[in-house]
């Protein structure tokens, strides 16, 4: 304890300002390791939005490495597809000939005839089930992911590029029922991105449809270090506010999507 | 305090290996990583005043609690007592009272002029004073530091409230004077050119602001909290004058 008879003893501080230094520069560190490992939605629009994790996600790769062109064999050609197998030849019965019957004579009709009355039956229509369809045979449905020239036109998914690179594409599709689509959805997304930025570089932006149609979500996922280009990418989905609902095959209530735009010099 | 800034420097060291190698966090690190050097220096001039304001304000708050408690107790012991011995003895634990100082002071002087003195008229026997206005003279200057102890540091948090808010608008205002450049050197009016540097400019009058703000609220709470003590312990020396002048003249 301190002398408090004297006046000069008084006067000194009892504290040291050591350990509320240390207790403040303690405060500080956590206040900045929350800043920085905590949501960022705590920080409002400096960092990306926090979303809920939804259940299906989506992966897709936007300008791709250069395809081959228009069309082609990509991986959305190569679908599980219907094989047809040629038809055996069936055995048939020849035909037997009927007589030919005599040609009615000709006659010339009197005055007083009178004409045949027309039956008065109707015609039985063809009923639904017995329209003519290609016959098909052997396996209904292969499931796989080969590469078949189905003669289909691929859907060119990419914006950079002339599409997916054939089996290099980065297209994780998580079973995603209509390719079509995600070939409108780039389309529109492709209609606001200004891929020409002078810097090369890849920025993933993470993004939700709901079942209407509306995105909302949109979050950088993957800065490419350039804020320029994580801003192009963002604002080619902010401004592609709305899409065309989620097709009817598709159950889910929402589709996260994970689109990476990749700029080249 | 040294294991503190190390752990802060790894914390950023890891943060910035996990931006770049995975998932973004958050954009103010983002930021800093890309402003200037004056920008970061600025920054850490700020960080460091905030750092030295709170921790003047944790240590006048903790004073001050100190104090209130202690000159509670003191008052009581006062009032309770008819002897200044008693209450002289009961001040040697109640060292963060400033009424405890001014009574000290009050007293030392008291007993100095006691023994010098004579007795009123010879015959009572009774112990007079000599001078009360020496007595006035030592209760002020107590009271005059204590005031000054309980002042001290207090006027840092005023400095930091005036100038950090400076500091950060000087860090603005480079930082924007580069962003200009920087579009000059680009040759277009992009907001996409014009957005990032904008934004790391204005960090700094965040960083200003984060700092004066807390020390504006507590250099005004800790003033009116000096005041209310100040005018208790000029209340507590004209009482002690009124004693004193009640049995010893």
């Amino acid at each position: 304890m301190m002398d408090v008879s004297s006046p000069a003893a008084r006067a000194k501080d009892a504290e040291g300002i050591r350990g509320p230094l240390a207790i403040s520069a303690g405060a500080h560190v956590a206040a900045l390791a929350v800043m920085l490992l905590g949501p960022s939605s705590w920080l409002g629009g400096l960092g990306s939005p926090a979303a809920e994790e939804p259940d299906v996600v989506m992966a897709i790769r936007l300008g791709g490495p250069e395809g081959p062109g228009e069309g082609g064999e990509t991986p959305l050609g190569g679908r599980p597809i219907q094989q047809i197998l040629p038809l055996e030849e069936a055995r048939r019965p020849l035909w037997i000939q009927p007589p030919t019957p005599a040609p009615p004579e000709m006659t010339v009709p009197t005055e007083d005839a009178r004409r045949r009355p027309e039956p008065e039956t109707e015609v039985d229509t063809v009923p639904e089930e017995a329209r003519g369809r290609t016959p098909t045979r052997g396996p209904e449905l292969l499931d796989g992911s080969t590469m078949a020239d189905t003669g289909v036109e691929g859907i060119g998914i990419g914006l950079s590029g002339g599409g997916l690179g054939g089996s290099d594409g980065e297209l994780d599709l998580a079973n995603f029922c209509c390719p079509e689509y995600l070939s409108t959805m780039l389309q529109l997304i492709r209609r606001q991105w200004d891929a020409n930025q002078q810097v090369p570089g890849v920025s993933v932006v993470r993004f939700t449809i709901r079942r209407d149609g509306a995105v909302d979500g949109v979050a950088v996922d993957h800065s490419s270090g350039y804020l320029a280009l994580d801003m192009s990418a963002q604002r080619a989905v902010l401004l592609t506010s709305q899409l065309p609902p989620l097709p009817g095959a598709f159950t889910e209530p929402s589709l996260t999507v994970r689109l990476t735009f990749e700029y080249r010099r | 305090m040294r294991a503190i800034c190390c752990y802060a420097f790894a914390l950023l060291q890891t943060t910035g290996v996990s931006e770049s190698g995975g998932a973004f966090g958050g954009g103010v690190l983002e930021l800093l990583e890309r402003s200037s050097l004056l920008s970061q220096a600025v920054l850490v001039i700020l960080a460091l005043f905030s750092i030295a304001s709170w921790a003047v304000i944790l240590l006048k708050l903790r004073q001050f609690r100190r104090v209130a408690v202690q000159t509670a107790r003191f008052s009581d012991v006062f009032r309770r007592s008819n002897k200044f011995s008693e209450v002289q003895t009961a001040c040697k634990s109640l060292a963060h009272s400033p009424l405890a100082g001014v009574f000290q002071a009050g007293y030392v002087e008291l007993n100095a002029q006691l023994r010098q003195g004579g007795q009123a008229g010879g015959q009572t026997g009774r112990p007079v004073l000599r001078s009360f206005d020496a007595l006035d003279r030592a209760l002020l200057r107590a009271s005059s530091m204590e005031v000054a102890k309980l002042e001290r540091r207090v006027g840092f948090l005023a400095t930091t409230a005036s100038l950090t808010p400076f500091i950060g608008l000087f860090g603005t205002v480079w930082g924007i004077m580069n962003a200009f450049a920087g579009i000059g050197a680009a040759g277009t009016t992009s907001l996409t050119v014009v957005a990032p540097g904008i934004a790391e400019a204005l960090i700094a009058t965040a960083a200003g602001l984060f700092a004066a703000i807390p020390a504006v609220y507590f250099y005004n709470y800790l003033t009116q909290r000096l005041k209310e003590i100040a005018s208790t312990m000029d209340d507590f020396a004209m009482e002690f004058l009124n004693i004193t002048e009640r049995n010893f003249s």
